[in-house]
């Protein structure tokens, strides 16, 4: 199998009649049994790429040029043909497994439905492939799961069914569209071990599409690096991550998020009372009857002093949101203490726990639900402030709104724009500037980058650093990422199952971890300087 | 799994419960004193007395709910204020017309406005699709029992092919299935302009969702990704559709059977209005209710077994 | 080829608006203006003129009295309109009232108690619960407001509590709990403006519904009482004289199916321009 694309462009036909042009030039090349990466941002055309290839452009888009697989123009063959091709000679997995399986169907049935597309083989015969199939990505008790819905399966367990339902017609390439983006880190790992061991063992060819670097040197050969719909460079992957010779392909690698070592963290004065004080907390989750179904937090206590920053890293299902949930009162605990400053927050009455709201804020994750798209940023980021009767009103509230602004780095201008008018990264700043306007001491920051793109995710936290420095705000910041809990946090705490498994300084935490769950989760960890581990048979000679 | 069809059951009959407690405050409590509403105001009192004793009305309030409800299950519905024969007798006999004619209007609206819909989708932005939108925004305009009218003018008075009216009863079976075809279009009809709308809709919102793009990666011939995947999946709002619809279509019989002088519930719930039968009303009007709470509570049921996700949660 | 929608538009952006907007105002203006002048009286008896053809006399014929058809329909217009408009009004006000609160405390009885009795009131169609009410106390444009009405409430109870609970999910919901506002002064300030365009939308196309509703209901006599003009009443007159003068009977029903025409359109150009992702449900 080979593949040789060169796809002049790809266009979409807007309702005036006027064409667009997504992408352009793309040229690549997938020799038989070779592994290829394309990297990039959000918008850079690489997903539109794949679905070029795969002949499942949207309506309204289409592609010019040349897709030659094993000979044949892909671009040229009518429709008929292009469906046999599609599944039986290139098969695809896409990024959202919560999505991408039919609800109403069972998961064995999906996987033979592909089968029975391509071959002719019996009913019963594509049970027992689609049986053998579940076997091979390693779904735990496949032959008692088979006949489960998609919805009774973790997204570990769906993105391996979708792996499976694309290698049943036996393609010789699979293209992969961030598959491991929506996972967690552990699960990640099994994944993408996964896809390397099956491209090893069936001889396959692998394009694997995503926008962290670190997935992609885990396990591609070659890597191409796309930007705005254009190629910016290729080559070998050790070479183009280590040594790249476009700008924008080192802008893109140094934006990981880095621990900034030259940088000391404010002292902590021990005498000093902690800005926040946990003690034993619990949460449980009970049925009606009082059957206990799960302790999301299960007695975590610890301290965050006045200006640190306090991380907290976490896989999803760790208790982490809910931890965060309880701390700022949104959610009342099972039992224990939180203490804001020495009071606590579940002892007072509630009207003095809305004065005492102004000392502690929240930043959220996503930027986009984060804002109502139909108040305006001045009135966003003085939300928090309606609770305090001597706010300031008039052309005193303004001057504090220009100063929120100016502080988080936007114009004074944008006080008057609405939330659609901004990109994620400044609607996160937005949300920032409300945050910090009453000038509290501490602020939940609930994974405020992980839906940024690259670089901007450490433009935020520079500008965190900056209001820390600035204000004293003590900040408790909660990321599944470790590189931007290294890049940042002055103490870190890993969080699994409802506890804390291991605080201290990042450098050992993150670096030389003691406690077992620690170990795996950074051993898990991709980085952009790793070697290749995944799909290699034996460490292979650098191509430098 | 049985948890959940015990709970829906409970729950239905809870509703009912309410409905028939609605109803029974209503036409029974409020009005005051039938008796003496039926004899009018210069009625001597022991005459209303008398009467109020045969009709049970000196009975007090709970006492003559729960002999109401008693009898639906036993069948005696109290007898008609102004026919004087049993209720039960009355509606038993317009019930074998009302049923027929909801039924054919039904199968009418799902038979002719699901697969135009799903059509309608598959064909999305060409020709078709826009006539059969076109033809639906007007369908769904369109008053049922003034398609009743327009049908008897075309089909009646102007080309004669069926009678302008009345029921000759199931003795002829063909003779009554064909006076039940004009009823059936204009009832059901303007519903299947309804059902076009909605199933376009969703067949349209399902094929842009993930698992769709799965199937076709995979290479199935794309009438078994419309058919196995999409609207196997888009099914769901449509059944709620036509449960929540199935309210419009039995008020419509009410409408129709007036306009095609069908002798069927309709006909006796506007009958047993204009003389303030107040005891037809009431187990008409339960009725009409209880059809309806009954019908939502098989799409509810059918819900279970469309969407697997939902057996899990109840 | 592949089934996955996106927009294309043909007409210009927003065909089905304009033409809504174009039907809706022809039908309102109408209606308004039957309240100063109409081309003759609609109640005044002309017994030589009876069962005059469209055109021959008047516009669009004339009934069995001889009164003028076409006045009457506009008569009708104000009549149905001002019926629909305010049953309508009537169940937006309780309904996203209750859908709202509902939404806002998720969870408590208080969202149990709205769905139970939105269940309730759905089990009764419009037209039943106008016989109930008219059995009660007769008929008049007061039942068929109240009937209708009672019927909107739970519509746009399901209608408002849909969609505020997805806002509730939204992170700036929960940035508004944090920063210590009520329940009751979110929902003011953050739900209702990101619901009220949806809710137009429906309140659009349930006035073309209720116009629908009110038809049938002064088909049986149930809605206002004679001389005043009301579409449905002139179907049920026109029936008796079909073969004579098929006009009675095509004029009003055209009438109120160019009505609901207008509103339907109009509200499904609404939600065109509003949510464009929905662009898709027909």
């Amino acid at each position: 199998m080979s593949l040789a694309v060169q796809l002049d462009a790809i266009t979409l036909r807007q309702w005036t009649g006027r064409s667009q042009t997504l992408v352009r030039d793309v040229v690549l090349d997938i020799p038989d049994g070779t592994t290829l990466g394309i990297v990039g941002e959000s918008g850079s055309g690489k997903s539109l790429t794949a679905l070029a290839l795969m002949g499942l452009l949207p309506a309204g888009m289409r592609a010019s040029g040349r897709i030659l697989l094993d000979g044949t123009d892909l671009l040229q063959l009518p429709a008929t043909a292009m469906r046999r091709v599609r599944g039986a000679r290139m098969g695809m997995i896409f990024q959202e497994p919560m999505t991408a399986l039919n609800p109403s169907m069972r998961i064995g049935a999906q996987i033979a439905e592909g089968l029975l597309a391509h071959r002719h083989i019996s009913r019963s015969e594509a049970q027992r492939e689609a049986l053998r199939l579940l076997e091979r990505v390693q779904l735990p008790r496949a032959r008692a799961r088979i006949n489960d819905y998609p919805h009774q399966l973790s997204g570990g367990q769906r993105q391996r069914v979708g792996i499976a339902i694309a290698l049943a017609p036996g393609p010789k390439l699979l293209i992969a569209d961030e598959p491991t983006t929506a996972l967690d880190v552990l699960v990640q790992a099994e994944v993408l071990q996964l896809l390397g061991g099956l491209i090893r063992d069936l001889h396959m060819s692998l394009l694997l599409i995503s926008h962290d670097l670190g997935v992609i040197a885990s396990i591609c050969e070659q890597t191409l690096v796309m930007r705005d719909g254009a190629p910016v460079e290729s080559g070998p992957t050790g070479q183009v991550l280590r040594k790249p010779r476009a700008p924008y392909t080192r802008e893109l690698i140094a934006a990981v998020p880095r621990r900034d070592e030259s940088r000391v963290a404010p002292g902590q004065d021990g005498s000093e009372a902690p800005v926040l004080a946990v003690r034993n907390l619990v949460r449980e989750y009970r049925t009606g009857t009082g059957r206990l179904l799960a302790r999301a937090v299960d007695d975590v206590s610890f301290d965050v002093g006045r200006g640190e920053i306090f991380g907290i890293v976490g896989e999803s299902g760790c208790g982490k949101s809910t931890l965060s949930r309880v701390i700022m009162a949104l959610d009342k605990p099972t039992s224990g203490q939180v203490l804001f400053e020495g009071t606590d927050l579940f002892a007072v009455p509630p009207r003095a726990l809305q004065r005492l709201r102004t000392g502690f804020q929240m930043i959220f994750q996503d930027p986009r639900g984060s804002l109502n798209p139909r108040h305006r940023v001045a009135r966003i980021i003085t939300e928090p402030l309606h609770l305090d009767r001597n706010a300031p009103r008039g052309s005193a509230l303004d001057d504090m709104v220009v100063q929120a602004l100016t502080d988080v780095g936007l114009s004074p201008d944008d006080a008057r724009k609405l939330p659609h008018q901004f990109s994620g990264g400044q609607r996160q700043r937005i949300a920032i500037a409300r945050a910090l306007i009453c000038r509290p001491r501490l602020v939940i920051a609930d994974e405020p980058t992980s839906a940024l793109d690259l670089p901007v995710q450490g433009q935020i936290l520079d500008l965190l650093r900056s209001l820390r420095d600035r204000y004293g705000v003590a900040f408790l910041f909660i990321s599944h990422s470790l590189a931007v809990v290294e890049a940042i946090a002055d103490r870190v705490s890993v969080m699994y199952r409802g506890r804390f498994v291991e605080t201290g300084a990042p450098a050992q935490v993150l670096r030389a971890p003691e406690h077992a769950y620690s170990k795996q989760l950074i051993g898990a960890e991709l980085r952009a300087d790793q070697p290749r581990r995944y799909g290699v048979a034996q460490a292979l000679p650098s191509h430098s | 799994m049985p948890a959940i069809l015990l709970r829906r059951l409970a729950y239905f009959v809870a509703t009912l419960l309410v409905a028939s407690l609605v109803i029974f405050v209503v036409l029974d409590l409020l009005p005051g004193n039938a008796a003496a509403i039926l004899l009018g105001t210069s009625a001597r009192p022991d005459t209303i007395a008398a009467l109020q004793q045969q009709l049970g009305l000196d009975q007090p309030a709970w006492w003559r709910y729960l002999s109401w409800i008693r009898g639906l299950f036993t069948g005696d519905l109290g007898r008609s204020l102004t026919y004087g024969v049993p209720v039960s007798g009355l509606m038993a006999e317009r019930l074998v017309v009302t049923i027929p004619l909801a039924l054919l209007a039904l199968l009418v609206a799902v038979g002719a406005g699901v697969p135009m819909g799903v059509w309608a989708a598959a064909r999305w932005r060409k020709l078709p699709d826009h006539a059969a939108s076109v033809v639906a925004q007007m369908g769904i305009a369109i008053p049922d029992f003034w398609l009743g009218i327009l049908l008897i003018l075309f089909f009646s008075t102007g080309l004669n092919w069926f009678s302008a009216g009345g029921f000759p009863g199931w003795g002829q079976p063909l003779a009554a299935l064909k006076a039940l075809v004009l009823p059936a279009l204009a009832l059901g009809l303007p519903q299947a302009a309804i059902l076009v709308r909605v199933t376009r809709a969703s067949v349209l919102d399902v094929a842009s969702q993930d698992f769709v793009r799965t199937a076709e990666a995979k290479g199935l011939p794309a009438r078994q990704v419309l058919w196995r995947h999409t609207v196997r999946n888009a099914l769901l709002p449509v059944v709620t559709i036509v449960g929540l619809q199935f309210s419009f279509l039995i008020a419509g019989a009410v409408l129709v059977e007036n306009v095609f002088d069908l002798p069927g519930i309709g006909l006796l719930a506007y009958q047993a209005l204009s003389q303030r039968d107040l005891v037809t009303i009431r187990s008409v009007t339960l009725f009409f209710a209880g059809l309806v709470i009954i019908v939502n509570f098989l799409v509810d049921l059918s819900y279970l077994w469309l969407d697997p996700r939902l057996r899990a949660r109840g | 080829m592949t089934t996955q929608p996106r927009r294309r538009r043909f007409f210009g952006p927003f065909p089905r608006l304009y033409l809504g907007a174009a039907i809706t105002l022809a039908v309102v203006a109408l209606a308004i203006v039957s309240r100063f002048w109409t081309p003759h009286s609609p109640t005044r008896l002309r017994v030589p003129l009876r069962l005059k053809p469209p055109l021959e006399a008047g516009l669009a014929g004339t009934d069995a009295f001889g009164r003028d058809i076409f006045s009457q329909l506009m008569m009708g217009a104000w009549n149905s309109l001002s019926i629909a408009v305010l049953a309508v009004v009537l169940g937006v006000v309780v309904g996203v009232a209750l859908g709202t609160l509902a939404a806002a405390w998720r969870g408590r009885w208080v969202e149990e108690v709205v769905m139970r009795f939105c269940d309730v009131v759905f089990s009764f169609p419009a037209l039943i619960s106008a016989i109930m009410i008219a059995a009660l106390v007769g008929s008049g444009a007061a039942t068929a407001i109240v009937a209708i009405g009672l019927f909107n409430v739970p519509v746009f109870a399901r209608v408002a509590n849909g969609m505020a609970q997805p806002v509730w999910e939204q992170a700036y919901c929960l940035a508004a709990r944090a920063a210590g506002k009520g329940r009751l002064r979110i929902t003011l300030d953050h739900v209702l403006p990101n619901i009220a365009g949806g809710i137009t939308v429906q309140a659009t196309i349930q006035t073309g519904l209720a116009i629908l509703v009110e038809a049938g209901l002064s088909f049986l006599g149930l809605s206002l009482a004679p001389p005043a003009p009301s579409w449905g009443r002139m179907l049920s007159d026109a029936q008796t004289y079909l073969g004579q003068a098929p006009w009675m009977a095509i004029a009003p029903g055209l009438a109120v199916a160019i009505a609901v025409l207008g509103f339907n359109l109009l509200g499904d150009g609404l939600r065109d321009k509003l949510d464009p992702g929905s662009e898709a449900r027909a």
